[in-house]
């Protein structure tokens, strides 16, 4: 156990006997992963971990809990999802009590039958701008080295999207896990059968993909629960980078980097003749 | 039982390879999927598994059922599978395909799109050489050596392989090329009894379950652990679409290029479109009774209606999921 | 060359009356150019853009009001920064940006589209045939 995993289990307990909050968004180990866990009794804290295989986003889970008061362990990026989700109205920051936990970046998740055999530095944690969530009741602080980084080339150059997009199966495991992506009738999943439709794979992937892509640009917060999810592993974060760099270009905003910067369709001003 | 040398594997490989379309592993981007191969070297044999079951080669994503042009009033039924070989499917996957057979397949009423790629593949299964830590096939004897429902068994030995024809199209498939395979010896069949030994040995999950209990597995839901696991569950889809297992399909109907179009694809209990009728109402409304179906269907539906699990022990579920949810957990508390 | 680029135009309401324009008074631009007349510029939701071009449209043409005469300016300013932002997502993925235009046209500019329009073809049958649709289903 590390330092920042015992001072994180004690602000856990803290929190939990005082009843601050009625339960706590965690991690815990199962096999030789790491996988979400919700702690809510105090004696269950020594179950929460804190490692570089915490690559899940907590935050994900928040809109399904809007009515309790939850604690939720953060690493930066899930700091700044639980920013947009606040700026959004999603969820009400004073129900939720974050802990952030400074991160260091974190491997991508073991696969299936992946022939990979060190462990790799996720691509979307070397573009990463905060380690720190931006929002934070508590800061544990690591004080650990970065990941060790055992295989950096591999694959992460690919660059033929259709045929990425080619090997999708339309689980909708990138929309489930993206703490963003919260409509209950989502145009891509097959509500809005005339943008896509449920069963017509492959066909429509190519709208599938370029509307989620247009619908998290200036939103996505790069965590990378989408691409680490993908059983096919498409990296579609970096899709969704380029257009944050679009808005960075254009507007220099970044989302879920502050609770007061309102995001950019809301600010956009009339006037600026042709 | 017979043997095959490496040497007259390689040659069979060929004349497969020459005389009928082949589908074997192939490794890409750092890992496996099932592809049809133009030469025998492309095919690759240490894998520990594909990512992706060869479900979709029986049960496409997504297939025309049929198309109806309104002017000429013809109705286009395409029909028919392409012959092919598919060759080194795991035990645990070529399992699965029992249980497509006896679901599927069942009179009155089998799926004739099924049936009719499922005459016109052979399956050819190879041994595991080291299973993984996600695997559980022994659980529900679906391998790690034999599986069930393919029409030629390889096993791996020193030296070549072992060969057990399944069925009679596995049989003929032997027969075209008999000269290549020899009689098996005391010696390869007694490393045949280690190995099926040592590799269960092996295997890490080892969990005793009773089918009668599993069966009852429904009317004593422990909601507590269901409720907990199902609050994790982000209800992704993705377990059933990584499953050689899971058959739940959907018909879409569609206007396009002149004609009427009926297709059926993948669905899946995890989405809430599952269950929810033309009404709007969804008799199956919150994420743990999605969660508990799956489990249910699998492990306690399925056994009760036919004389298999639901499940064969791939263990994709287990190792895909984002969230870890872990059907081994189900079997250990309920099995 | 018997390929002709298949060109989907999203025209708002004033500028639609501008391609009428372009018909009335004799200016021709081809058949292969289909046009899709909307209410406001900014009603083109960028995801139908995209479904145009994988139903197999070659390139797609956005004409909206000039900023400079409207009262309000933002509906055009959305709509190009929507088309902005969709033809950086085009570059990212490997389809050329050039093949989704934005273009101010108003209601007596019809001379105007339609040489735009054919310079416009003349270029993306230079870039050749997209086909999304086709390279979706391509078997692997
Ligand atoms: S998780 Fe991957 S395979 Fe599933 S829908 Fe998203 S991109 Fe496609
Ligand atoms: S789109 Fe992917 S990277 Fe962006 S917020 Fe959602 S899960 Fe995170
Ligand atoms: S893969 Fe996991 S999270 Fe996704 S639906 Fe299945 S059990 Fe739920
Ligand atoms: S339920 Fe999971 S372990 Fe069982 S066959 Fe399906 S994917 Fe494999």
């Amino acid at each position: 156990m590390s330092r920042a995993e015992e001072e994180l289990r004690s602000i856990v307990r803290k929190l939990l006997e005082r009843k601050d909050v009625e339960l706590v968004l965690g991690y815990e180990y199962y096999g030789r992963s790491v996988r979400p866990c919700f702690v809510s009794k105090p004696e269950e804290v020594e179950r929460l971990v804190w490692n570089s295989d915490c690559w899940f986003n907590l935050a994900t889970y928040l809109r399904s809990l809007r009515s309790r008061r939850v604690g939720i362990v953060a690493k930066g990026c899930d700091g700044r999802s639980i920013v947009e989700l606040v700026k959004e109205n999603q969820v009400d920051r004073g129900s939720i009590v974050v802990i952030a936990v400074e991160c260091n970046g974190v491997f991508k998740p073991f696969k299936y039958g992946s022939t990979h055999v060190g462990r790799r530095l996720a691509d979307y944690c070397r573009r990463c701008v905060t380690r720190v969530s931006p929002v934070a009741d508590y800061l544990v602080k690591k004080g650990g080295q970065a990941p060790e980084d055992e295989n950096t080339v591999a694959g992460d150059n690919a660059s033929d999207w259709l045929s990425l997009f080619r090997k999708c199966l339309k689980c909708m495991a990138c929309v489930k896990a993206c703490p963003l992506c919260y409509c209950t009738e989502c145009s891509i999943e097959g509500f809005k059968p005339d943008l896509v439709h449920r069963l017509r794979v492959p066909q429509e992937l190519f709208t599938f993909h370029l509307t989620r892509a247009l619908h998290m640009a200036g939103r996505c917060v790069e965590c990378g629960a989408c691409e680490s999810a993908c059983p096919v592993e498409i990296p579609l974060t970096r899709l969704y980078h380029e257009l944050n760099e679009w808005f960075r270009e254009n507007y220099g905003y970044a989302p879920g980097m502050s609770l007061s910067e309102a995001p950019p369709p809301l600010v956009f001003k009339e006037g600026g003749e042709d | 039982m017979l043997f095959l040398d490496e040497d007259g594997f390689k040659r069979l490989l060929e004349q497969l390879v020459s005389n009928i379309r082949v589908i074997a592993p192939v490794e890409t981007d750092g890992y496996f999927e099932f592809k049809t191969i133009k030469h025998g070297g492309e095919a690759s044999l240490d894998y520990s598994n594909t990512r992706l079951p060869p479900k979709r080669f029986f049960l496409p994503q997504r297939e025309v059922v049929f198309k109806h042009d309104p002017k000429t009033r013809a109705l286009h039924e395409p029909m028919g599978g392409l012959e092919a070989v598919l060759l080194g499917v795991r035990p645990c996957d070529a399992s699965a395909l029992n249980i497509f057979d006896s679901v599927l397949l069942k009179p009155p009423n089998p799926d004739p799109f099924y049936e009719s790629r499922r005459r016109s593949i052979t399956v050819v299964s190879l041994s595991c050489a080291k299973p993984r830590e996600e695997c559980f096939c022994n659980v529900f004897e679906a391998g790690p050596i034999r599986g069930s429902g393919e029409d030629i068994t390889l096993t791996r030995i020193t030296g070549g392989f072992l060969v057990e024809a399944r069925s009679r199209r596995g049989q003929s498939l032997v027969e075209v090329s008999a000269s290549l395979f020899e009689e098996a010896g005391p010696e390869h069949l007694e490393e045949y009894g280690e190995l099926t030994c040592r590799l269960t040995r092996e295997m890490n999950s080892r969990i005793e379950i009773s089918r009668e209990r599993l069966v009852r597995l429904e009317a004593t839901l422990d909601e507590g652990f269901f409720q907990q696991a199902a609050q994790r569950c982000v209800e992704c889809s993705l377990c059933s679409f990584t499953c050689p297992v899971c058959y739940c399909f959907d018909t879409e109907d569609y206007f396009e290029k002149n004609a009427y179009v009926r297709t059926k694809g993948w669905d899946t209990c995890a989405s809430t479109l599952f269950t929810r009728m033309a009404s709007g109402l969804d008799p199956r409304v919150s994420r743990v009774d999605r969660f508990c179906h799956r489990f249910c269907h699998k492990l306690s539906r399925i056994p009760m209606a036919f004389n298999s699990f639901g499940c064969v022990g791939c263990g994709r579920c287990v190792s895909l999921c984002p969230v870890g949810v872990d059907i081994r957990e189900v079997l250990k508390r309920w099995g | 060359m018997s390929w002709k680029p298949r060109v989907i135009v999203f025209t708002c309401w004033c500028s639609s009356s501008g391609v009428d324009q372009a018909g009335f008074e004799g200016f021709t631009y081809p058949p292969n150019v289909l046009t899709v007349r909307v209410p406001c510029s900014a009603v083109i939701n960028p995801s139908l853009i995209v479904k145009a071009f994988e139903k197999g449209a070659d390139a797609v043409l956005v004409t909206a009001c000039r900023p400079s005469e409207l009262r309000r300016v933002a509906p055009s300013r959305v709509t190009e920064a929507r088309v902005s932002l969709l033809r950086r997502l085009l570059r990212t993925i490997g389809v050329e940006e050039d093949r989704l235009r934005i273009l101010w046209i108003s209601s007596n500019e019809g001379s105007l589209f339609s040489r735009e329009v054919s310079r416009i073809l003349g270029e993306v049958e230079r870039l050749g045939p997209l086909n999304i649709g086709g390279s979706m289903v391509e078997q692997g």
